[in-house]
């Protein structure tokens, strides 16, 4: 590592609210202002009936997945914070959704397919392209 | 643990003795960490198929998550008390412990978030939302 790569580190490593990709110019001190930091509530999101369990951004941070308890799993546009989609489950009946909780949901590196684990003792794999 | 193609067929099996809590795969592929019930940690090489090695936590309290930073170097463990430590991925080296907040009695994970993995983010009990933790090593706050 250079001399001017260990200062830059250095220079990052001090920076309390650092929360930037690109390297600090070294022409001056660096310190990242504490409004890049989301420390404020901007909207809580409440589809889901029961416990969230686990929830994904998509690897193109366009969309969010959750899932929990009421074995729904949402997909949420981040414009508007809404739930646009929820992916259909087989269960006919609410009874049953709910018994298969769904306590994992994440998206595929290319965000091609999501995988949910549910209480169903099963995995599934689902299309984002058909959505 | 098991390994399957898109197919439905599993490709590889791996014998653990543990039931395993939660898993988090490394962004380049090379690697899966697993945690278990067992206080235990273990690293998997996934090009060999084997496990690279495993450290058993000494806490008294058990763990509830892992993660594996963005430049697949770091990993976390969560607690169930709160605590995350932060450990070099290769080198086994524990780097930092995390305090957390209120932290009883449900799995609340703890996560990398921001530029470059710069903050270490949990949930709580106590609150509605996730945030960062305070370091130990360094006195950090926010």
């Amino acid at each position: 590592m250079t001399l001017l790569d260990q200062v830059s580190e250095a220079q990052v490593a001090s920076c309390l609210y650092h929360n930037n990709e690109n390297k600090p110019s070294l022409l001056r001190d660096h310190q990242c202002v504490g409004e890049n930091f989301p420390p404020v509530l901007i909207c809580e999101l409440q589809e889901h009936d029961d416990e969230v369990w686990n929830l994904q951004f998509s690897n193109d941070g366009s969309l969010l997945a959750s899932c929990g308890a009421d074995g729904l799993v949402l997909l949420w546009n981040l414009d508007e914070f809404e739930a646009f989609l929820s992916l259909q489950m087989e269960e006919p009946d609410g009874a049953t959704r709910v018994a298969n909780g769904v306590v994992k949901a994440v998206w595929s590196p290319n965000d091609k397919w999501i995988l949910t684990s549910s209480l169903d003792k099963r995995v599934k794999v689902w299309d984002t392209d058909v959505r | 643990m098991k390994q399957w193609d898109l197919n439905g067929n599993c490709v590889t099996e791996i014998a653990t003795n543990g039931r395993l809590e939660d898993i988090a795969l490394s962004p380049n592929g090379r690697y899966l960490a697993t945690i278990d019930n067992k206080k235990r940690l273990s690293i998997f090489d996934l090009d060999d198929r084997d496990q690279d090695y495993q450290i058993v936590m000494t806490t008294s309290s058990s763990l509830a998550s892992v993660a594996i930073s963005r430049d697949s170097k770091t990993v976390l463990v969560g607690f169930k008390d709160g605590e995350s430590k932060l450990f070099n991925m290769r080198t086994k080296d524990h780097l930092n412990t995390f305090i957390g907040q209120e932290h009883t009695d449900f799995i609340i994970r703890s996560a990398f978030g921001g530029a470059q993995d710069s903050f270490i983010t949990s949930g709580s009990e106590g609150t509605n939302f996730a945030f960062p933790l305070v370091s130990l090593d360094t006195d950090k706050e926010c």
